[in-house]
């Protein structure tokens, strides 16, 4: 029973532990458990009589996951490289947009439960360009049909007769002072 | 106690892997035996896990090496020891830290002689 429960806390600890390291390379991840591990092992083998009591004051002076990945790595070991789940969040927040959409919404909720980016920087991914590069793609074609829908317009006869005007004009200019610039302005005007 | 915390954190966090090396110089240790002995020196580890992830860098860096050896109980352990880098680096931060700790020992007036200008060149030279 006893043994049974000691086992447990330093399940618990482990756990915890590889939830901490979260934001660390997988390399130095699985360096860090296997050293706390160890560390474990060695300190119940010189126990002479470790049962629970024993587990916990060896996890107490191992101190809090948490406080032990910050002290080397920087909160949550942010820095320290980044993880499958933050390539995953940045490829679905770039190209999730074209799966329906949905990829995107995946990318979004994979940013915001990953421990490798601050608030901050969450919302700039957020918000920056909503959809990613789908999101994008969607503005950029939005704007070519309503750029091709005005270009259709200019040729309507109310257009050209401006178009005419503005030649006139053009040509006044150039004829008062003439230079090569306006000279060929005037060139494409009458070519219209 | 409490509130003097953050500030040693930041002068533990500096010299830690020094005092590493440190012990480390006089033979090789697996991970248990280091912590043990660090923390020995009062203040020095407040919690004992936080050697791991420093030593995990070190490593990398090439200033310790790691080996497996038999232990008489349960599997093979890791052993660290220094590297010709890791005795290099040690060696530097061993002048450097004398020169800092009298320079600052000087100021605050901790140390054994208190600091005045004619002092000055005479320390250095002692040292």
């Amino acid at each position: 029973m006893d043994a049974k429960s000691s086992q447990h806390l330093v399940e618990q600890y482990l756990k915890e532990l590889r939830a901490a390291s979260r934001g660390l390379s997988r390399g130095e991840r699985r360096e860090l458990a296997a050293q706390i591990e160890e560390h474990i092992r060695a300190a119940l083998a010189i126990m002479p009589a470790p049962g629970e009591a024993g587990v916990r004051e060896i996890l107490e002076r191992l101190g809090d996951p948490e406080e032990i990945v910050a002290e080397q790595y920087g909160p949550h070991g942010a820095r320290a490289g980044i993880g499958a789940q933050a390539v995953t969040a940045i490829v679905l927040l770039l190209v999730g947009g074209f799966l329906a959409g949905i990829g995107w919404i995946a990318g979004v909720v994979l940013l915001w439960t990953s421990q490798v980016w601050t608030t901050r920087e969450k919302l700039i991914g957020t918000l920056v360009v909503p959809g990613g590069l789908f999101g994008a793609f969607f503005v950029a074609s939005a704007l070519l049909v309503t750029s091709v829908g005005s270009a259709l317009a200019d040729r309507s006869p109310a257009a050209s007769a401006a178009r005419t005007r503005r030649c006139a004009t053009w040509s006044r200019i150039a004829a008062a002072a003439p230079r090569r610039s306006s000279r060929s302005s005037t060139r494409s005007c009458s070519r219209s | 106690m409490e509130r003097h915390e953050p500030m040693l954190s930041q002068l533990r966090r500096g010299v830690l892997e020094y005092c590493v090396l440190a012990v480390l110089r006089d033979g090789e240790r697996y991970g248990y035996e280091l912590v043990a002995e660090l923390g020995a020196a009062d203040g020095l580890l407040t919690s004992e896990g936080t050697i791991y992830p420093l030593l995990g860098r070190l490593r990398k860096d090439g200033a310790v090496a790691t080996t497996w050896r038999e232990s008489t109980s349960g599997p093979p352990r890791r052993y660290y020891s220094l590297t010709a880098r890791g005795y290099d680096t040690l060696e530097r931060f061993g002048g450097e830290w004398t020169r800092f700790r009298d320079a600052v020992d000087a100021i605050l007036g901790t140390g054994e002689e208190r600091w005045t200008p004619s002092l000055r060149s005479t320390s250095s030279s002692s040292t």
